[in-house]
C-alpha cells in the first residue's frame, strides 16, 4: 500500500520578484526516507517550512496524513503539530536548558505524563539517539556540534511523531561523525516506522538513507525516485551535481 | 474529520493467569498522548508482579516508543533501569509490538550509581568561597583590562593616524549624542525633586532661600555627572557588550584577529574616545538641565525669580563646584567603555553566556561609578575643594 503521507500540489511561492516554486507536486509515501536536494537558494529549506507550517503557503495547496494544512483552524493546526518531529540545521537546542530539560520540553508542555516517567521517557530518547547518560545534565554550549545534533534528533522524536523533519543533519559534522548520525538515523526510521523528509547537500547521506531523493530545480521537481534512477537518467545541474568530484566519491566510480 | 485527527482509544490493560505464566493483556492505544493515568498503576503493577510478566498484544492498538517503555518497563518490575536481560515474551499479533518493545528495550540504561549528597554547610562554604574567588578574579581582570587600554590609547596618541575616527564619531552619535534627550528629562526632574525636598525642609526654618544653593550644589557636584553615568550605564554599556559579543559569537572578533587587527585598537579604542569626549559633554548638559528644573520649581513654590536665581548662583557658588563633577566625568566614561568593551569580549559562544555578560557588565559599572563616586566625594570634601 503506498499511502501519500505528504502530498504537495500545484506550490507556487514568490519573494518579491524571486520565484521560488512554480507549480511543485510532490508526494511522500508513508514509511520511505526522501532526501530533498537542489542548489542553494530553490527553496528547499522554504518547502520544508510550509510543510510544517512555520511559512504561509502563498498558492496551491499541502496536504499532510489526508489534511490540507493550510485549511485547518489555529487549534487543529497546533494539534496537528504536534504529530511532527522537526530538527533544524544547528539543532536549535535552548540554551537555557539541560540537553534533558530539552527533550522533556514537549512532553512538559503537551502531556500530562508524571516528571517521573517524562525523565525516564527523555533519558530512553537521547540514548536511543546515541547520547550516553554523562552528557544528559550538560548544557548544549557544552557538549560537541555532533552530540548536538543527536540531542536536536532526541528533542524531535519526542512526542513520537509520524513524521520526521530534517534540515541539513549532517551539515558541519565529520565523515565519520555524520556516517554515524546517517546510520542511526536509518536505524531509527525502519525501527520507529517513520516516515523522513530531510533536506541535504551530503550526497553519501543520501546514497545511504534515502529510499527515494527529489532534485528540486527552477522552481520544480526536476527528478524523483531511487537515487540510481534518478542518477541514470540525469542531465543538466542534476548531472552535475553527481557527476562532480564530490559526487563521484560518494558512489565511488569515476 | 478523516483518519489523522479522531482521538486515540483509551489505553487499558488486565492480568490474566495462564497456567504458570502471568500474562499481561494489552488494550486500546500505547501512546505519549494515552499513557499518563496509567504510569503509577503499571509501576506499582511491576513491582508486585516482579519481572518476567507475558504480553498478549493482539488487542493492542496504536503504539510507539512512549508506551513500549511503560509496557516494557512494567515487564522488567516496574523499575526505570533494573533488570535490562528480563526476557521480552510476546504473545498475538501486532505489526510493530516486537520491534519497538526491543527498541525501548535496547535503550533503557543500567541504573547508575549516585553521587552522595553534598553535605550542606560544606556546599554553603564551598560556593561562598568560589564566589569570593570569583569576586578577586574579576577585579584583577577589569584591572589587566583598564592597563592594556591604556596603553593602546598611549600609543594612539602618539601614532595619531591610526586612530579610527570614523568609528569614534558613529559611536559618538549612536552612544552620546542620541541618549542626550533622555539624560535631559531625567535630569531635569531630579532637579525638580531635590528643589522640592529643599523647599519644604528649610521653609521649617525659615530658610527657603537656601534651596538655590541646595540645588546648585547637588548638581554641580554629584547628581549631574552620576546620572549621566548610569544612565549611559543601562543604555550605552549594556549596548557595547551586546555588540561586541554577539561579533564574539559570530567569531567575528576571531576574523580580526587573524587579520593582524586587534579587537583593542579597533572596537574598543574608539569606544572609549567616543565616551571620553561625550561624557563631559553630556554631563555639561544633564547639569544644565537639573539646574533648570530646580529652578523652575524655586520660582513657582517660594518665589525666587530666574533672574534673583541665578544671580544668587553666581555670586554664592565658587567655580570649583562645576569642575569638581566634571572632573569625574573622563573617569566614569572609562568605567563604562572598558567595562562594556571587556564584557563583550568575554561572551563565549552560546546565547546564555551573551545574557550573563551584559547583566554583569551593566551592574559591574553602575556599581564602580557610585563607589568611584563615593571615594571622590570624601578626598573632595577632605580637600576642601
Amino acid at each position: 500500500m503506498s499511502e501519500h503521507v505528504i502530498s504537495v500540489r500545484g506550490l507556487k511561492t514568490q519573494f518579491g520578484d524571486q520565484v521560488v516554486h512554480k507549480d511543485l507536486d510532490l508526494d511522500v509515501v508513508r514509511g520511505e526516507i526522501l532526501g530533498v536536494v537542489g542548489p542553494s537558494g530553490c527553496g528547499k529549506s522554504v518547502l520544508m517550512r510550509q510543510i510544517v507550517g512555520l511559512d504561509e503557503v502563498q498558492a496551491g495547496r499541502i496536504d499532510i496524513l489526508g489534511e490540507n494544512v493550510s485549511a485547518l483552524s489555529p487549534e487543529l493546526r497546533d494539534a496537528f503539530g504536534k504529530r511532527l518531529g522537526v530538527m533544524f540545521q544547528d539543532g536549535a537546542l535552548f540554551s537555557t536548558l539541560s540537553v534533558k530539560e530539552n527533550v522533556e520540553l514537549p512532553l512538559r508542555e503537551h502531556t500530562a505524563l508524571s516528571p517521573a516517567l517524562m525523565g525516564e521517557l527523555a533519558d530512553i530518547k537521547l540514548t536511543m539517539a546515541g547520547l550516553g547518560p554523562d552528557s544528559h545534565a550538560k548544557s548544549p554550549a557544552q557538549i560537541s556540534g555532533g552530540m548536538r545534533k543527536r540531542a536536536a534528533l532526541a528533542r524531535a522524536l519526542a512526542l513520537d511523531p509520524e513524521l520526521l523533519f530534517l534540515d541539513e543533519p549532517t551539515a558541519g559534522l565529520d565523515p565519520v561523525t555524520a556516517g554515524r548520525f546517517d546510520a542511526l538515523l536509518k536505524e531509527l526510521a525502519r525501527s520507529l516506522g517513520l516516515t523522513v523528509f530531510l533536506v541535504t547537500h551530503d550526497l553519501d547521506t543520501l546514497h545511504s538513507v534515502c529510499d527515494r531523493i527529489c532534485v528540486l530545480y527552477g522552481g520544480k521537481v526536476a527528478a524523483l525516485g531511487p537515487i540510481d534512477q534518478v542518477r541514470a537518467q540525469a542531465t543538466g545541474w542534476i548531472k552535475d551535481y553527481f557527476s562532480g568530484p564530490r559526487g563521484r566519491a560518494a558512489f565511488g566510480s569515476s | 474529520m478523516t483518519g489523522v485527527l479522531i482521538g486515540p482509544m483509551a489505553a487499558a490493560y488486565d492480568i490474566r493467569e495462564d497456567g504458570r505464566e502471568r500474562v499481561l493483556l494489552l488494550k486500546g492505544d500505547w501512546t505519549v498522548w494515552t499513557i499518563a493515568d496509567l504510569d503509577a498503576p503499571l509501576r506499582s503493577l511491576g513491582e508486585k508482579m516482579g519481572p518476567g510478566l507475558v504480553l498478549d498484544v493482539s488487542g493492542l492498538g496504536r503504539l510507539d516508543v512512549a508506551g513500549a517503555y511503560l509496557i516494557d518497563r512494567t515487564v522488567r518490575g516496574g523499575s526505570p533501569c533494573a533488570n535490562t536481560d528480563t526476557p521480552i515474551t510476546v504473545r498475538g499479533a501486532h505489526p510493530a509490538a516486537e520491534r519497538l518493545l526491543h527498541t525501548a528495550r535496547s535503550a533503557t540504561q543500567p541504573c547508575p550509581v549516585k553521587p552522595a549528597p553534598p553535605n550542606g554547610l560544606l556546599a554553603l562554604m564551598d560556593s561562598a568561597g568560589r564566589g569570593l574567588a570569583h569576586a578577586g578574579h574579576e577585579a584583577v581582570a577589569n584591572l589587566a583590562f583598564f592597563g592594556e587600554a591604556m596603553a593602546v590609547l598611549w600609543q594612539l596618541m602618539l601614532q595619531p593616524s591610526r586612530i579610527r575616527w570614523t568609528s569614534v564619531v558613529h559611536v559618538m552619535e549612536h552612544a552620546g549624542l542620541r541618549a542626550l534627550p533622555i539624560i535631559c528629562v531625567l535630569s531635569f526632574f531630579v532637579g525638580v525633586v531635590i528643589a522640592y525636598l529643599g523647599a519644604r525642609v528649610s521653609s521649617d526654618f525659615g530658610l527657603s532661600i537656601f534651596t538655590v544653593e541646595l540645588v546648585a550644589y547637588s548638581m554641580f557636584r554629584e547628581f549631574g555627572v552620576v546620572i549621566t553615568a548610569v544612565l549611559l550605564a543601562g543604555r550605552t554599556d549594556s549596548a557595547f557588550t551586546a555588540e561586541i559579543g554577539a561579533m564574539k559569537m559570530r567569531q567575528e572578533i576571531d576574523a580580526l584577529r587573524v587579520m593582524g587587527l586587534s579587537p583593542m585598537e579597533v572596537l574598543v579604542a574608539p569606544r572609549l574616545m567616543a565616551m571620553l569626549i561625550m561624557m563631559p559633554f553630556l554631563t555639561f548638559i544633564a547639569t544644565l538641565a537639573g539646574i533648570f528644573g530646580g529652578m523652575l520649581i524655586c520660582w513657582m513654590e517660594i518665589g525666587v525669580t530666574p533672574g534673583m536665581f541665578f544671580s544668587r548662583v553666581q555670586e554664592n557658588i565658587p567655580d570649583q563646584h562645576f569642575w569638581v563633577g566634571m572632573f569625574k566625568a573622563p573617569f566614569f566614561a572609562i568605567v563604562l567603555a572598558l567595562i562594556g568593551c571587556r564584557h563583550g569580549l568575554e561572551v563565549g559562544s552560546d546565547v546564555a553566556s551573551l545574557g550573563k555578560r551584559t547583566t554583569a557588565s551593566v551592574v559591574q559599572s553602575i556599581f564602580i561609578v557610585i563607589v568611584l563616586d563615593a571615594l571622590f566625594a570624601i578626598w573632595f570634601l577632605e580637600m576642601n575643594w
